[in-house]
């Protein structure tokens, strides 16, 4: 098959760019290979020694040089693919030439835009307080992407905010929706009665793709970072968006979500939630739903249940009892005697909670998410019995992005358990929307078959278990990435709940 | 609330000045001094290299970086890419780098001079070297597991998927590893010119590879042989310097004059010190994150370089 290039002269990309520039050519139909490398000479030997026909190039060590094998037309597309990644990635300019400065601060780009009014930070943590005391003294909100900010220093800001009649959502805000804009990672979901407020991310995206899913619709969905509801900071986000949505006439059912906070703190907010006159949805995850129960307030035991209460009451119908049963599908393999464990790797934290919580009533489980009784893992990087992990720890993502954005880790991971005779179940998140990775399905299918090899090539079934966080308005498309991933084999439930409790009876009989 | 816009606007710590100045922390002993102008050859958010009219080479580095002998490192943290472009004319005087029309100034008043300190023979005493080698190896080898770096894995000798890669890099290290016991610099060359300018991006895999073990060899040498080695391997590397790209280069040109980068540096004197593990694990995270994979794939050279001293080295 020929091979075509394209030599860029004095390109400058670093190596994970190439890589993934490579990653991506090589994917599109009718390209056999593709690597973007230096134009060295040790470069221009490694391509010919995998195949591919470069020629007598002229090239320099300074000059990119793109080489796609396959068919012309095919390579045409990718070349050009090529460099439209490229120039989105950086534009050069004339040397020397003006340059118009990007706005170098909150104020310059206020200036700019004069009718905004919340500020989306997302700088080192150390920066992240002064920029948004900044915003805050610019009448802005703030959404704080950014995390590691001090307890103290969170408080302060929020107390400055509450002053200002303004709100901080975060530090450590993955997601919001304002007023049908997704922020951050967030899907496209309709609009519509339910107003949320959630000091966890992947918990506000479950809940709110949920309610999509069961017909209804997110007036707002507001984010307060997790470590709100702590004795330090008094729940104040969380308060001040309680307000804001007993307040909005858009909102007719207001959700909350938390880790179960402080006595004090959940009595305050409890308190005002009574006071708001709307149904409130009350999930603190892990807390016995019934201590909360009574009046306007309808605690829920998980995300979906939480989700189904809300959409219940505002379709004017009675809340559904707790969601805990689970439906074993037909033709489940047989377990070796051996497989016993489940082996749960999330890349959303709360997914992580939710399935220790689930689960820990039912057999020892060691994870790095610290839940009620669940056991520390010696070493993160390797499971013991039964394991969930939620690989965007700080220790996953360093030098690295986020598990939801970058597989790999996982897809390695994967098929390091399916080389333990142990494992049972493989369970799973995958989380679609804004943010997320493009095509998840195409990350994990070949990690899957791999690790189905594995296992069935040593005489061992091989089941996972899992579920998409998504709708069909996201990039992603819900239908595609289940299809795909249904066709691997894989058991898709409908929730992070429904997934973890599926896997939980598949394994029980083998306890 | 009422969200009309979402800033995304870039937020730095330049306030509203128009013509921000960035003060230099620090000033590499390789950096040219007497240069007056050039032009900006790449940039990335948080370094930017400068190739001067008489083919100087230097770097501007934000403050969360290590120092390298040819850069010099800002008080602060500057996202250097939405304030410098390639191409862009650079000039120097009185003390100040000036980029473009006044657009971006670094000023080196105030800037003190660094140099690495790791230097051969900075460590004679070979047990404690060895046990300090040993829980490097080690650390080194649970970190590969998590690296993207092909070199890191290949010498912790971790199963990976077979690319051309890897399997050309693999080739190299068995005579590498003989030419490196029996100090035949000759082999050694030959092998080390394979790997020159190996890799996809602007500091090719095979560059860093080589200054890592180069960072090795200078930490171990404490014989009059293998100072000599060290010396040959250093004259045949920058012989070969130019088979890769500019800034790569620079960087080999850099480490054969024994002038490493801060965090290697300290590094390989941690290992030499009795140093905890604690520390050493913190010293080899910090290593392991410079660039894409650049930081594992010196500390895969250094490992290779290591692994004789360490106690559960390679026994082939």
């Amino acid at each position: 098959m020929p091979t075509f290039c394209e030599v860029i002269p004095r390109e400058y990309r670093d190596s994970v760019a190439l890589m993934q520039l490579s990653a991506a050519l090589a994917k599109m139909p009718g390209v056999a290979q593709a690597s973007a490398v230096m134009g060295t000479e040790n470069n221009l030997s490694l391509l010919r020694q995998a195949g591919m026909d470069i020629g007598q190039v002229a090239i320099g060590p300074n000059d990119l040089l793109i080489a796609i094998q396959g068919d012309e037309a095919a390579a045409g597309e990718a070349l050009k693919e090529a460099k439209t990644r490229l120039s989105s990635q950086g534009a050069k300019v004339d040397a020397g030439g003006p340059l118009e400065m990007p706005p170098h601060s909150i104020g310059m780009a206020l200036a700019r835009h004069e009718d905004a009014n919340l500020a989306m930070i997302s700088t080192p943590g150390e920066y992240a307080t002064a920029e948004a005391l900044k915003a805050l003294n610019l009448g802005l909100n703030v959404m704080l992407f950014s995390n590691n900010v001090s307890g103290a220093d969170e408080a302060m800001l929020k107390r400055v905010a509450r002053d200002k009649d303004l709100i901080v959502m975060g530090p450590d805000c993955g997601t919001a929706i304002i007023n049908g804009i997704p922020l951050a990672f967030a899907n496209v979901v309709k609009r519509g009665p339910i107003g949320a407020v959630g000091a966890s991310g992947t918990g506000l995206q479950e809940i709110t793709v949920l309610v999509d899913r069961l017909g209804s619709g997110i007036s707002q969905a507001i984010g307060t970072g997790g470590h709100d509801l702590s004795a330090e900071v008094g729940g104040i986000s969380m308060l001040t968006g309680l307000k804001y949505l007993t307040d909005d006439p858009e909102t007719k059912i207001i959700t909350l979500i938390s880790k179960p906070p402080a006595k004090e703190i959940a009595d305050q907010i409890l308190g005002k939630a009574r006071a708001s006159g709307k149904p409130v949805v009350v999930i603190f995850l892990g807390a016995d739903p019934k201590a909360i129960t009574g009046g306007n307030i309808h605690g829920a035991t998980t995300l979906e249940d939480a989700a189904r209460i809300a959409v219940a009451l505002a379709k004017g119908e009675k809340p559904p009892a707790a969601n805990g049963a689970a439906t074993l599908p037909a033709g489940l393999p047989k377990l070796a005697p051996g497989q016993k464990y489940i082996r749960g790797l999330f890349s959303g934290g709360t997914f992580c909670f939710q399935a220790t919580m689930l689960l820990q009533s039912a057999m020892d489980i060691h994870s790095n998410s610290a839940v009620g009784k669940s056991l520390p893992l010696a070493d993160m990087f390797k499971s013991e019995g039964n394991t969930v992990v939620d690989l965007g720890d700080d220790v996953f993502t360093r030098g690295r992005p986020h598990p939801m954005i970058d597989y790999r880790l996982r897809t390695e991971r994967i098929v390091q358990e399916a080389q333990d005779p142990g494992m049972a179940v493989l369970l799973l998140d995958v989380v679609l929307g804004f943010g997320s990775n493009a095509d998840p399905a195409a990350e994990l299918i070949p990690a899957l078959k791999k690790a189905r090899q594995i296992a069935e090539k040593e005489g061992r079934a091989f089941i996972c278990v899992g579920h998409v966080c998504g709708t069909d308005g996201d990039h992603q498309g819900l239908a595609a990435q289940s299809k795909a991933l249904a066709e691997t084999g894989m058991i898709l439930a409908d929730s992070n709940a429904q997934a973890v409790r599926l896997a939980r009876d598949i394994v029980a009989p083998a306890k | 609330m009422n969200v009309q816009t979402v800033i995304t606007g870039e937020v730095s710590r330049f306030g509203a000045l128009a013509s921000p100045i960035l003060w230099a922390d620090t000033i590499g002993c390789r950096v040219p001094e007497r240069w007056r102008k050039g032009r900006v050859q790449a940039v990335f958010e948080r370094a930017c290299h400068i190739v001067t009219d008489d083919r100087g080479f230097l770097a501007i580095l934000t403050g969360d970086c290590g120092n390298v002998a040819h850069g010099i490192r800002l008080k602060t943290r500057p996202r250097l890419n939405a304030h410098v472009r390639v191409g862009q004319h650079v000039s120097f005087a009185d003390n100040r780098i000036t980029f473009g029309s006044q657009n971006l100034t670094v000023e080196l008043a105030d800037a003190e001079a660094w140099q690495s300190e790791l230097r051969p023979g900075l460590f004679d005493n070979g047990l404690r070297l060895g046990n300090h080698a040993t829980i490097a190896r080690q650390l080194l080898t649970q970190a590969a597991a998590r690296s993207d770096s092909e070199f890191l894995k290949l010498v912790a000798r971790l199963d990976m998927p077979s690319t051309p890669l890897a399997d050309l890099v693999g080739r190299q290290l068995a005579p590498l590893k003989t030419a490196q016991r029996s100090r035949d610099h000759a082999s050694a060359l030959a092998t080390l010119a394979n790997l020159i300018g190996l890799g996809p991006g602007l500091t090719p895999a095979g560059d860093d590879f080589i200054i890592g073990w180069l960072a090795g060899l200078t930490l171990s040498a404490s014989t009059a042989d293998a100072k000599l080695f060290l010396q040959e391997m250093c004259e045949g590397v920058a012989d070969r310097r130019h088979a890769t790209t500019t800034v790569s280069a620079q960087h080999l040109d850099d480490a054969c004059q024994l002038q490493f980068s801060e965090r290697l540096s300290n590094l390989c004197i941690a290992i030499g010190r009795d140093r905890s593990d604690t520390d050493l694990r913190a010293l080899i995270d910090a290593q392991l994150a410079i660039g894409a994979t650049s930081g594992a794939d010196a500390a895969a050279g250094l490992m290779f370089a290591l692994s004789d001293l360490a106690r559960d080295g390679d026994s082939d």
